[in-house]
């Protein structure tokens, strides 16, 4: 009981930590330039000529028009998915086990997008003796805000949205039917997530290519399940929230 | 740039941490290894031997319970009264369990220095005897001759050696507690080729006292195999066959000093030519010895205190005796007995009360036309049940002299008479359940399940009017429950998996 608060409480505490606070409008930070300056990353700048300054204004523009056109990014990542609840035990030999996520988000005003992503996680292992296996199939609505630091090649970003979860959990492996314990309920839930893309390429790139560029993304997140009952065909295998957190790694493209 | 960095080193950090914080049970890599089920007086308890833990069924809830023991069980044993679960395990150590309504309830746990095999309880449930019996292992030299006796109450043990003459204890009796000389004794007998060991275990410490059953030189092999503790004569008396004896061996007391051993004398009651069986029942006249003597063929009633004998002829057969009481038309109580032998054509019914009298009048014979496997009596009815050949049951009315057969559509696995005698239950190879109404004979069956299913045993808990078929499962239990007043396919409970029942709470 202890071990999980404090695991959660170092969960609660990631995203404090490694939250970037959104700079106001206009406002010049080290870590937050101002508005002009990263919509326009790839301009070079000015050098001193004769020619009159209105020139310069018409060569950014064009800049900061196309860095804001990129409106779809699709990511695919996988990583480590973590259960808090020591009932997973009972399923597989490590809390840990790989998930897998495809996304999809499409820029619906400024910074705001609308993300849709389905996740595939499981693992096997044995319990007493027999196999065991478990899957965890969800489906992610999520609004995220996006926030680039184009001199960098960085941007971050948080997603918030409704899960629904597909479970499927065997218990007893292949001992034939009426021998194993099969339970495939579906749940809502819940995930918050917070992620760092980097984008490695050139700013003249990406000038010259518009919205267009691939990067690489690391994400942390948070599946909270609400929990339903797992009571089927008379055996209660007990109480078990599939809540927890994960990471996960890889690549991200826009356009 | 530097937030970002920060955030991505506590996501590796918890990360790690999560990882490391997490340790499996080891019990979930251990198989489960269920030993056989015990019934207790509302529940069926699993020793789970590879957890080690004891697995809980409530039948009438369907509630369960998985308690952890602290060490692999070896033993377990429910008191007479069931109510209490005795465990030893390989430590080696003893823990004493109450079960009430909500499950077994650890009393106390006491370390052993001996292995034992046996376990023998005292029929108040206080006290209880371990010993080697034949069972124990794991030691390198074994002691068979040590036991341990438990006071279950005070949660007391005490072990120590009996003196021995060449043999082991093969069985331990232990009787009620009663006063011998004004003090409260709780005798028990061991029982060994030619002499028995009598130590109390209300003062454990005492040292026994050795009666031989043989005089000094005879190497005739004259075993004890059946002790009977009753009121006679005096006081409290035991009374003794032994295989190779003609005379049933009576051991009663007269005198003795608290917290010494009392010192039996020995009287050998007559009882023809190696009887085989035998009982002590108190009738009207007084307390009697009923011997089977099969040589007769018939039975021998003995009064105890003169040695008095009366054989009585039998027309059938017989070999052993049940004894059980059964109302009379008048509403007193009657004392009778069944008298049978496997493999004969019938069964005798008599009425011990009248035997001594009456003597050949007492006895009713029933042919039932089949060699006989199994007779039961029908408590608080004068009859019986009766197994004859694999897959036929006969009803025994001894008020009607009627024996009336009924026949299952497969080998009858096991049979079970309900304590109340308003009904038998059996279950067929094929996994029916059956149950038959014994004053109208009327049978109701129910399939266990929709496929010709293997039942491991059939067990009746009469505290929770249940029954509950085990069926065979070597992975995780698989019970069908079903209520013994009502048998039905809507009232059956079945459960597959039921060892997993709370798994993800343990």
């Amino acid at each position: 009981m202890s071990r999980s608060m404090i695991l959660l409480a170092l969960l609660l505490a990631a995203p404090a930590l490694g939250q970037t606070p959104e700079a106001p409008a206009g406002a010049q930070t080290p870590d937050a330039p101002a508005e002009a300056a990263p919509e326009a990353p790839a301009a070079p700048a000015p050098e001193a000529s004769a020619e009159p300054a209105t020139e310069a204004v018409e060569t950014a523009a064009p800049a900061r028009r196309r860095g804001r056109d990129d409106t779809v990014h699709i990511a695919m990542r996988w990583g480590m998915r973590l259960h808090l609840d020591p009932a997973f035990d009972a399923v597989a030999d490590d809390r840990n086990h790989l998930a897998i996520e495809i996304a999809v988000d499409v820029r619906l005003w400024h910074r705001l997008a609308l993300g849709l992503s389905f996740t595939g996680s499981g693992a096997q292992g044995e319990l007493y003796g027999h196999d065991t296996a478990w899957q965890d199939n969800s489906l992610f609505l999520a609004a995220v805000y996006r926030h680039r630091f184009p001199g960098l090649g960085l941007a971050t970003y948080g997603r918030l949205g409704p899960t629904v979860h597909w479970y499927d959990l065997t218990l007893g492996g292949d001992l034939g039917p009426g021998e194993q314990i099969e339970r495939d309920p579906w749940q809502f839930g819940a995930r918050a997530a917070i992620g760092l893309e980097f984008w490695p390429i050139s700013p003249d790139y990406i000038r010259r290519m518009g919205a267009f560029g691939f990067g690489v993304v690391l994400e942390g997140y948070y599946d909270q399940a609400f929990v339903g009952d797992w009571t089927d065909g008379g055996v209660d295998p007990g109480p078990f929230d599939p809540s927890g957190p994960g990471w996960s790694l890889g690549v991200i493209s826009r356009f | 740039m530097t937030r970002a960095l920060r955030a991505s080193a506590a996501l590796a950090l918890w990360a790690a941490l999560c990882a490391l914080a997490c340790d499996r049970p080891p019990g979930f890599d251990r198989p489960l290894d269920a030993a056989e089920p015990l019934v207790l007086d509302r529940h069926v308890v699993w020793p789970l031997v590879g957890q080690p833990a004891l697995f809980t069924l409530d039948p009438a809830t369907m509630a369960t319970r998985f308690d952890p023991l602290p060490a692999r069980p070896v033993l377990s044993a429910v008191s007479p009264d069931r109510g209490g679960l005795l465990v030893l395990d390989d430590r080696p150590a003893l823990s004493w369990f109450r079960v009430d309504a909500a499950g077994p309830e650890a009393v106390f746990e006491a370390e052993l220095t001996g292995r034992y095999g046996r376990i023998a309880f005292a029929p108040d449930q206080r006290r209880a005897v371990l010993f080697h019996g034949g069972g124990s292992a794991g030691a390198v030299l074994q002691n068979p001759n040590q036991v341990a006796i438990v006071d279950l109450e005070a949660g007391r043990v005490v072990e120590r050696t009996l003196r021995s003459f060449g043999d082991v204890p093969r069985a331990i009796v232990v009787s009620a507690e009663a006063a011998i000389a004004g003090s409260p004794r709780q005798l028990a007998w061991a029982l060994s080729d030619r002499y028995l060991a009598l130590f109390d275990l209300a003062a454990p410490e005492a040292e026994e006292v050795i009666v031989h059953l043989t005089l000094a030189g005879d190497t005739r092999s004259v075993a004890p195999t059946e002790v009977t503790l009753a009121e006679a004569g005096d006081g409290l008396a035991a009374f003794v066959r032994a295989s190779g004896a003609d005379d049933i061996f009576a051991l009663g007391f007269t005198d003795g000093q608290p917290g010494v051993v009392p010192r039996p004398y020995l009287n050998q009651l007559p009882a023809g030519q190696r009887p085989s069986d035998f009982a002590v029942v108190e009738v009207e006249a007084g307390p009697r010895v009923f011997a089977v003597e099969p040589a007769l063929p018939g039975v021998s009633v003995i009064e105890p205190t003169t040695a008095g004998r009366v054989a009585v002829t039998s027309d059938l057969p017989v070999s052993e005796i049940l004894p059980f009481e059964a109302p009379r038309e008048d509403g007193s109580t009657g004392h009778f007995a069944l008298l049978w032998q496997t493999g004969a054509a019938g069964v005798v019914f008599a009425d011990l009360d009248a035997l001594e009298e009456h003597r050949g009048r007492a006895l009713t014979p029933l042919v039932i036309g089949g060699a006989l496997t199994h007779v039961r009596p029908i408590p608080g009815r004068r009859a019986a049940v009766a197994r004859s050949g694999p897959s036929r049951v006969v009803m025994l009315d001894f008020d009607a002299r009627t024996a009336t057969p009924l026949d299952a559509d497969s080998p009858i696995q096991s049979l079970i008479v309900a304590p109340e005698g308003d009904a038998i239950f059996l279950h067929t190879e094929l996994g029916s359940l059956a149950a038959l109404a014994t004053d109208t004979l009327i049978a109701s069956t129910v399939p266990l399940t929709d496929a010709p299913a293997d039942v491991e045993r059939l067990l009746h808990v009469p505290g929770a009017r249940r029954l509950v078929a085990v069926l065979y499962d070597e992975a995780h239990g698989r019970v069908v429950v079903s209520p013994d007043a009502e048998l039905s396919p809507e009232a059956l409970r079945r459960r597959d998996g039921l060892f997993l029942d709370g798994v993800f709470d343990r």
